[in-house]
């Protein structure tokens, strides 16, 4: 049996309406399209004619709901005709030496963005150096165009009419089409002319030599008169050898959102995105950035790039001149530099934690929360040799009250980045020493209790272990500084993980269950128990230890009490359960010292009685 | 009465919810799951519990997670009025993914694990394509090559892919399925749509240009490898949760000769590659340290100067490393796991794989990794 191959049938029109509605976010972006013809055809005529000049205009009319895109530029033979306009997808080639895919505007893709706009549209053109009178194409939404010789010479270059829908009719008006123009083609250096008014051609601002102060100035005043908000200084992001230039305004502070900050990002001059996705390092984020590129690769909508190794090298780029300014700032501005690094703390520690210049230039400068309040590593680290860290919040919050009574600084590792920039500031400084903090390592650090203090604990334990368990702790006696003191509490690093298990183990049955007995092997379930360390040299537990009776029976809500306490100087939330025992032991301490006061009252006015 | 104001469970999950993505937010929700079983508030406690199982799930915290899920599964059956099952078959997905290489979950109980899982997701009316997956996937890291093909069939044949992965991650499975059975040309070709990026995803392609070097090694293809390196490492630099990957980098680099980059790497994931909870990744990252470390020895470095973390178990303050001792350790890590490994498996395919790295790293190539 014979086999036939056979084209796909395409419905043009289809696809045309696919392009123009989906390709693109906004219809506005037909504009720049046309004018990055028009800019492209005029680099290509100044090719082989170098003097010249060139220039686009753009006329509108409300009422007849027109737009013509005019640019003397090199213009279009017929067989260019038939490539670039009428094939859809085909390469583009010039025969003459022009490469139109060297430039930014490809007839083709860009030219159907207009169908959102038009239904219609007309292209007038003549070919710099050919002798004929020009060409008209006619093309459709619905996927057919004609062609047809025209009978009178139009001039060199090319016309496009545009016959806006009756919903895209305010493109027509001046004030709109300046408004797109400004945005997308105000630093082209081709001349544009609105309505007979020049109005666009802005200098960019990566074209002002910054050495210069009064540039500089000038451009930071214009940065606030556009953007509402001063800028702190200006860096260059120059690097010729990508073809890449721009600059960074410092700012004084970050949108609300950060993540919404804006950095306009420009391909041979005209406006791309104000998006760059990653094309920014993450603790940029202190910058507004105005970046020009001939290395970036846009997408069919020219709404974005592709991230391949040109993306890469810019962003390499721009990363090193920023992390450049920081660092100049670390040396000679070490004021701005905080400030900065407490706008984007996380990014900032991140990079520090990465790059060790960085991390050499900041690390005295950020701060850290301690036993002792908070300070900076160089506060820290002219008085101190030792860095002791606890590495969750939890485990800093059960070390800090007992470390800060005893004068002793520990750090809270337990924000993103800290524990491992400490780290690292002990590995790269010799002199210091780091000593990892677990609740229960300073708890087992404490002075042992005398053999006195141990034996006057035994008649209480029971009753002390009593109050305790149920609030998921134990006791121990220990003796240390500072004896006012009481109590201390601490929990190992997986007591919260062991005390999950065993919740999942009463929810769980079957294979579940069977799962979490095998995940059980791995943990060591004595953890789960908080320790309660009474401090036996403090005057209360002291008093606790008399053995005149006192303590059989007030010892474990006096034991509740100071756990309530010790939670409470450790920062650590309390529950239902743990207030309740708080309130009822209070209660029954000071209903028991109430009456002992009402007896000893009595008993005294009893002895001063006459006769008595 | 006196009275404090509680710290309630629903806050803590608040405050951990705007917390970065780390041990840090797992310790913080951990946190209130307790504190809300404390307080008997069932609805906070699986709340802080489906949290933490996505939490734990994007950081490897394997055993968070199944605590975490099991619990939540366990609630929903015991109040059905209150808990929706169904809505936990997406986790229970991502539980089962994980436990298919925990040391602890014998292999009996693992098939069990997706005999349950099958029957699950057909009463929750969804499909049992992705537990075909996952049975593939556990045959791969398992080493049950005389299964793999069948499940294979099945799974591709299995049309029923509601609650599957995204397709970006289903095409990843293939690739790994024709580089287990050393079909090298296919592996590269189902990858081709990943590694151009017309199908991506959170974790894919960034994984796939670990699986590749393989396949374009035995391929002699050494220049696509390289690439592989310098588009793939940056993607999983500084993420969470792929550490395996950069394990496969790290691999490559010693295999290509490339030891300061290599070096430079480790370096840089150690902290985190050891503190890993989960014994299989662990597996993987010693196999990657160790890789580097063998090639050093044999290209004759004596010492290295490295900045490690001071709680590293060979700390050196003053940064000067000596290879055969860093070698030997790692090596002896890498042992224990590849030992215990295979116990459970009831093969010796573990430690084929790092027979296999021995392989090349005799082969002592030299890659450059300038490309331009």
């Amino acid at each position: 049996m014979s086999q036939a191959s056979e084209n796909f049938q395409v419905d043009l029109g289809g696809v045309l309406q696919l392009f123009s509605a989906h390709l693109y976010t906004t219809a506005d972006v037909f504009v720049r399209e046309l004018i990055q013809n028009g800019a492209d055809a005029i680099a290509a005529r100044k090719k082989l004619e170098p003097q010249w000049q060139g220039r686009i205009v753009v006329e509108s009319s409300v009422k007849a709901g027109t737009i013509i895109f005019i640019d003397d530029g090199i213009g279009l033979s017929p067989a260019e005709v038939r490539d670039f306009l009428s094939r859809v997808g085909a390469s583009i080639k010039r025969g003459d030496g022009a490469d139109r895919s060297t430039y930014l505007g490809q007839f083709g893709v860009g030219i159907l963005s207009s169908f959102m706009v038009v239904d219609e549209l007309i292209v007038l053109t003549r070919r710099w150096g050919e002798d004929s009178n020009g060409i008209r194409w006619t093309g459709r939404s619905d996927g057919t165009y004609t062609v047809e010789e025209l009978e009178q010479p139009v001039s060199v270059g090319t016309q496009v009419i545009l016959k806006l829908k009756s919903s895209a009719k305010k493109y027509a008006r001046s004030e709109t089409l300046r408004e797109i123009l400004l945005q997308y083609c105000k630093y082209l250096s081709t001349p544009i002319l609105i309505n007979g008014r020049y109005a666009l051609n802005e200098s960019p601002p990566w074209e002002l030599d910054l050495s210069d102060s009064n540039e500089r100035e000038e451009l930071l005043e214009q940065f606030a008169r556009q953007c509402g908000r001063p800028a702190l200084d200006v860096v260059e992001l120059n690097d010729l050898k990508l073809g890449l230039h721009g600059v960074a305004y410092v700012l004084p502070d970050l949108p609300a959102n950060a993540t919404e900050q804006r950095h306009d990002i420009y391909l041979k001059n005209m406006f791309v995105t104000d998006r760059p996705g990653d094309l920014l390092p993450r603790w940029a984020g202190f910058t507004q950035c105005v970046i020009n590129s001939d290395r970036l690769r846009p997408t069919a909508s020219r709404e974005s790039f592709y991230e391949d190794r040109g993306f890469a090298k810019v962003r390499e780029s721009v990363s090193r001149s920023l992390f450049q300014y920081l660092k100049r700032l670390a040396v000679e501005d070490r004021a701005t530099l905080s400030m900065l690094l407490s706008l984007q703390d996380v990014a900032f520690r991140q990079l520090a934690r990465e790059d060790d210049t960085f991390f050499d230039a900041v690390i005295d400068l950020l701060s850290f929360e301690t036993s002792t309040g908070r300070m900076t590593f160089g506060d820290f680290r002219r008085e101190n040799m030792v860095v002791r860290v606890a590495s969750t919040v939890d485990q800093f919050r059960s070390v800090a009250a007992l470390a800060a009574a005893r004068g002793v600084i520990v750090f809270n590792g337990g924000y993103a980045h800290h524990e491992d920039l400490l780290e690292k500031a002990v590995a790269r400084d010799p002199e210091l020493t780091l000593e990892p903090i677990d609740g229960r390592d300073l708890i087992e650090q404490l002075g042992r209790a005398t053999e006195q203090e141990i034996a006057a604990f035994e008649p209480i334990r029971e009753e002390v272990e009593a109050a305790l368990f149920p609030l998921g702790a134990v006791p121990r006696l220990s003796r240390f500084d500072p004896s006012d003191v009481p109590a201390v509490y601490a929990e190992g690093a997986d007591s919260n993980l062991v005390r999950a298990l065993r919740a999942a183990r009463d929810m769980s049955q079957g294979l579940w269950a069977e799962l979490l007995e095998a995940a059980g092997t791995t943990l060591n379930e004595n953890e789960e128990l908080a320790v309660l360390c009474l401090n036996a040299a403090n005057p209360v537990i002291q008093r606790l230890l008399v053995p005149d009776g006192r303590g059989s029976g007030l010892a474990g809500e006096v034991a509740k009490l100071l756990y309530v306490q010790a939670l409470l100087l450790s920062q650590q939330p309390l529950t239902t359960d743990e207030t309740n025992a708080f309130t009822i032991a209070l209660t029954t301490v000071l209903q028991k010292a109430l009456q002992t006061d009402n007896r000893q009252q009595r008993s005294t006015q009893t002895e001063g009685e006459p006769g008595k | 009465m006196i009275r404090f104001r509680s710290a309630k469970a629903n806050e803590l999950i608040e405050k951990a919810r705007e917390m970065p993505s780390g041990v840090q937010q797992i310790e913080m929700y951990r946190r209130a799951s307790v504190l809300a079983d404390r307080q008997g508030d069932l609805a906070a406690a699986f709340a802080a519990r489906d949290e933490l199982c996505q939490a734990a799930y994007y950081t490897e915290q394997t055993l968070d997670q199944l605590i975490a899920f099991a619990y939540c599964l366990g609630a929903s059956q015991r109040h059905p009025d209150q808990f929706n099952q169904g809505d936990l078959m997406w986790r229970y997905k991502w539980v089962a993914g994980s436990l298919k290489s925990c040391i602890y979950v014998p292999i009996r109980l693992y098939e069990r694990l997706l005999e349950e899982m099958e029957v699950t997701y057909r009463k929750h009316g969804l499909g049992t394509a992705a537990v075909d997956q996952l049975r593939l996937s556990f045959y791969i890291n398992t080493g049950q090559k005389d299964r793999l093909e069948r499940a294979f069939i099945a799974w591709e044949n299995n049309r029923d892919r509601s609650g599957s992965d995204c397709a970006a991650c289903q095409q990843d499975r293939r690739v790994d399925y024709y580089v287990e059975i050393g079909d090298h040309e296919r592996a590269i070709q189902e990858a081709e749509p990943l590694i151009s990026k017309r199908m991506r995803c959170a974790e894919i392609p960034h994984m796939t240009f670990g699986t590749l070097y393989w396949p374009l090694l035995h391929l002699g293809r050494f220049e696509a490898a390289v690439d592989c390196f310098v588009q793939g490492y940056d993607m999983v630099k500084g993420r969470e949760g792929l550490t395996s990957t950069v394990a496969e980098h790290l691999m490559f680099l010693a295999v290509a000769g490339q030891l300061p980059a290599g070096f430079q790497a480790m370096q840089y994931h150690l902290k985190v590659g050891m503190s890993l909870p989960y014994e299989a990744q662990l597996l993987v990252f010693y196999r990657g340290v160790w890789a580097l470390l063998e090639r050093a020895v044999m290209e004759g470095w004596g010492v290295v100067t490295l900045s490690l973390s001071p709680r590293f178990p060979l700390y050196e303050s003053d940064g000067i490393y000596d290879v055969p001792r860093l070698r030997d350790f790692f090596c002896s890590q890498l042992d224990d796991l590849n030992t215990r490994f295979d116990l459970r498996n009831g093969n010796s395919y573990i430690s084929q794989l790092t027979a296999d790295v021995q392989s090349w790293l005799n082969l002592r190539l030299h890659l450059s990794l300038e490309r331009d």
